[in-house]
């Protein structure tokens, strides 16, 4: 396994150039905006409700904060990973530094989980800034911590997936943009194919079920639940399986 | 060292190589030679376990490329056509990432292989600039650099000299000379000069079937048959000829240009060497003998006649 060496690399060229530097900065500029208006209403309303007889059902910050923060964060992260998935095979395509890196003493598998953990890696250094955030309020409101951490790994999961499914994508086109817009779409689609399921009814059950929001809701409510982790890890796992096959069937076809 | 068995490779419909075998023995420098799109990069890519054939297999340093490609992707130095770089890089950064996937892990190995690898290559000015800063003859040195720095037994190089100007394509040529004694190196080229200025056994390579393995003086003398000789004379152009035409082994002789008036120069075929001869007769009939030489048969020539024979 060397793995290791890859995600170096991999790493290196996300800070070389600027594109990490402006994903992270756009993702943080959105969460934060969220978390300021969130907190900021959170704020109003538990001062209007302070002296009432009758308290606003939902007065709590996990609920009022927390959980819409963590569905930004989501759709958000849904807008920019594309930005970062885009790049791994469909740039290497293009230049030529495929025929280096596939010559190289590496297994196929090396090659691609060594790209999926330097993206994942940029995701999670991403996503904890806003998640940091949260913390901030500790010092006047109690966050429920394992709801936190519960929503967290969520995030994370969903945007394993995500990524999943933009490095297939990037196996498979030599342009940037291409890739980056087709994934987009595809996780948009993944993301809202739940919605039909009130409409349709013959394959609602299954819509519903590979809808990529719906295994996440649970995330922020607290409940952590095997179905979802098992989905999650299935997609990724799927879709790590499709790339490894393009990969070596580009060998045969050339 | 390098033994291909019958590769065979179709892109699709396709044909790009068909039934290819030959072997480069330990320590040999072969080229493989051909015109653009013969197939040479098909094979070079083959051999590096980048491309599965379509049918055949070869043998690398004693691995097969389709049951133990890791090892034999191990034991090759491959530099591709048009020489692809992380150019993001800084060079010695590069070659630290090169050092860690070729399995040289341990920090004082690494300095040593980094530093040996920047001295034969001539970096060690470039070392800390980034490689898209270089100029393509440095670019070139980093990525012979890149396929030498686990010192593999076993060298292939795609083009190495393609797009560079003379003093670079010598100083490369040079580099490659150097790294010969003590591996196997195949490297392929479409520019015949260096092929025989550099290799010592050539395969020529045609649309995709190879039709010639053979050292190039063995080619030479094996499609010349016949001595050509370049001859200028001041003298009478009718005179001349009547007086070579009568030598014994001439077959013919032919007008090429005529320079000045009387100072022409004429193409001689004959069966053996009969310099002595000429110059003798052309002395006696009070001719002046201004030069005379053997052609050589150049790989040019070689190459047209083994690509155009069938």
């Amino acid at each position: 396994m060397r793995v290791l060496p890859v995600l170096k690399k991999e790493l290196k060229s996300y800070f070389i150039s600027p594109v990490a530097y402006v994903v992270i900065l756009i993702f943080n500029l959105i969460c934060g905006f969220i978390f300021y208006a969130l907190s900021a209403y959170y704020s109003i309303i538990s001062i209007r409700y302070s002296g009432s007889p009758y308290p606003y059902f939902t007065l709590s910050p996990n609920e009022m904060v927390a959980r819409p923060m963590f569905h930004n964060m989501a759709i958000t992260s849904l807008f920019v990973l594309p930005l970062l998935t885009m790049r791994l095979f469909s740039e290497e395509r293009r230049l030529g530094t495929i025929e280096l890196l596939f010559t190289y003493p590496l297994k196929d598998s090396d090659i691609y989980w060594g790209k999926f953990l330097a993206c994942l890696s940029v995701f999670v250094i991403m996503t904890l800034i806003p998640f940091s955030y949260l913390f901030i309020l500790e010092k006047w409101v109690n966050f429920d911590k394992g709801v936190l951490l519960n929503s967290y790994i969520g995030i994370l999961l969903l945007g394993g997936s995500f990524i999943s499914i933009g490095i297939l994508i990037s196996s498979l086109t030599e342009s940037q943009i291409v890739s980056a817009i087709i994934t987009f779409g595809t996780s948009l689609l993944f993301w809202i194919i739940g919605w039909v399921s009130e409409i349709s009814t013959k394959y609602s059950k299954f819509f519903d079920f590979i809808s990529l929001y719906n295994h996440y809701e649970n995330f922020p409510k607290g409940i952590f639940d095997t179905r979802d982790l098992v989905f999650y890890l299935s997609v990724c796992f799927f879709f790590s399986f499709l790339t490894l096959r393009i990969l070596v069937s580009k060998k045969y076809r050339g | 060292m390098v033994e291909a068995k019958n590769l065979t490779k179709y892109y699709g419909k396709t044909k790009a190589i068909e039934n290819v075998s030959f072997l480069v023995e330990k320590g040999e420098i072969v080229g493989l030679l051909g015109p653009n799109a013969a197939g040479k990069t098909t094979i070079m890519r083959i051999l590096t376990c980048f491309l599965t054939p379509t049918s055949g297999t070869a043998i690398v340093n004693g691995y097969d490329i389709l049951e133990n490609p890791f090892e034999v992707q191990k034991s090759v130095g491959y530099l591709p056509e048009k020489n692809p770089l992380y150019e993001e890089f800084t060079v010695s950064e590069f070659l630290n990432f090169v050092c860690e996937i070729k399995g040289i892990i341990k920090k004082q190995d690494k300095i040593k292989r980094i530093s040996k690898a920047i001295e034969e290559c001539g970096l060690s000015e470039v070392k800390n600039k980034s490689i898209y800063k270089l100029s393509k003859g440095y670019k070139q040195r980093v990525g012979i650099a890149q396929a030498i720095i686990n010192d593999p037994p076993v060298l292939i190089l795609d083009e190495p000299t393609i797009g560079l100007d003379p003093k670079q394509t010598i100083e490369t040529r040079n580099l490659i000379k150097n790294f010969a004694r003590k591996r196997t190196i195949f490297l392929s080229s479409h520019i015949l000069p260096e092929v025989s200025m550099v290799c010592e056994r050539v395969i020529i390579i045609n649309e995709g079937k190879i039709i010639a393995v053979d050292t190039i003086e063995n080619l030479t003398s094996r499609l010349k048959g016949a001595t050509e000789i370049y001859l200028e004379v001041d003298g009478d152009v009718e005179k001349v000829e009547k007086v070579i035409g009568e030598i014994e082994g001439v077959k013919s002789i032919k007008l090429i240009s005529s320079k000045k008036e009387k100072v022409n120069s004429y193409n001689i075929i004959a069966e053996k060497d009969v310099r002595k001869e000429i110059s003798e007769k052309i002395l006696t009939n009070g001719f002046g003998l201004l030069s005379m030489r053997i052609k050589e048969m150049s790989l040019e020539d070689i190459f047209l006649k083994l690509t155009t024979k069938e």
